[in-house]
């Protein structure tokens, strides 16, 4: 898949590989102390950050978190 | 605001699922999925939680296209992976867009725990139109809840595609979608088991 920007598309991919390969051989293992992919994710998180703000698309209403909190949508009969 | 919930089963164990969640796209599915990235990522608490940030050229009713400045939409796809109750819950809203109308989904993947081989999808989506001009707000509704339905479909039929590509070497079979009854069957019984803590093997 293509990153928002063709800057970012190759980090992006080497951080997707190690990403999948962590979350199969580690995380889902239960081994959550190892993060290797750390180094990657820094600076293709940088570049696309930068992108989106490039771009003027709104990074704070990106990063923002809704699930889990009192503005997440609830059902008609009220669950979540 | 219109409310639309549904289910379906993926023959596919959620460990399974959850490895595929990830490098869903692209499929033969979802040609209109233009970018993915992952703007944010860190474990807590043993969950890992994600937020991913993607664009979609937009799929709103043609006389809507001048209304906004261009036809892509953004969407935010926030994520929870829990191990240990094997859930994977995901929220999506749109941003751009979303003067003419809101669509924010909640899916949540659980482990079958009558089947180690299956995965049940549960699938909540709230559609909701602001647009400037009241009168619209209504058709314009009618119109994205149509049209979402007919995506869940091929989101579904999607994932499946990703599901058999990875993990099987046998024809793409659709995934089961779960009637009323049969839904909330699979809530409750998903429900009782994350009370007592069951963790089957896959």
């Amino acid at each position: 898949m293509n990153s928002v920007s063709e800057a970012c598309s190759q980090l992006k991919q080497n951080y997707d590989a190690c990403f999948n390969t962590w979350f199969t051989e580690k995380f889902l293992r239960g081994d959550h102390s190892t993060d290797s992919c750390g180094p990657f994710f820094k600076v293709y998180r940088e570049c696309v950050r930068k992108a989106i703000q490039e771009q003027n698309i709104d990074l704070k209403e990106i990063e923002k978190e809704v699930m889990g909190t009192e503005n997440e949508f609830k059902t008609p009969d009220g669950s979540k | 605001m219109k409310f639309y919930e549904m289910g379906i089963v993926l023959k596919h164990p959620w460990d399974q699922v959850v490895q595929s969640f990830w490098q869903r796209y692209p499929n033969p599915y979802s040609k209109h999925v233009l970018t993915e990235d992952t703007v944010q990522r860190e474990v807590v608490s043993g969950k890992l939680r994600s937020i991913r940030f993607l664009t979609k050229t937009g799929q709103g009713p043609r006389w809507a296209d001048k209304f906004v400045p261009h036809s892509l939409v953004g969407i935010i796809e926030e994520s929870i992976v829990d191990p240990k109750t094997q859930t994977l819950t995901t929220y999506t809203r749109n941003i751009g867009y979303s003067k003419i109308v809101s669509i924010t989904e909640k899916v949540e993947y659980h482990q079958d725990p009558t089947n180690p081989q299956q995965t049940i999808v549960q699938r909540k989506a709230w559609i909701e139109s602001q647009f400037h001009i009241g009168t619209l707000r209504r058709p314009i509704e009618a119109f994205i809840y149509d049209r979402f339905k007919k995506n869940c479909t091929k989101a579904s039929n999607g994932f499946q595609w990703v599901l058999s590509k990875m993990w099987t070497k046998e024809p793409v079979t659709p995934p089961v979608i779960l009637n009323d009854i049969a839904l909330e069957a699979a809530r409750r019984a998903t429900t009782i088991a994350s009370h007592a803590n069951v963790r089957l093997s896959s």
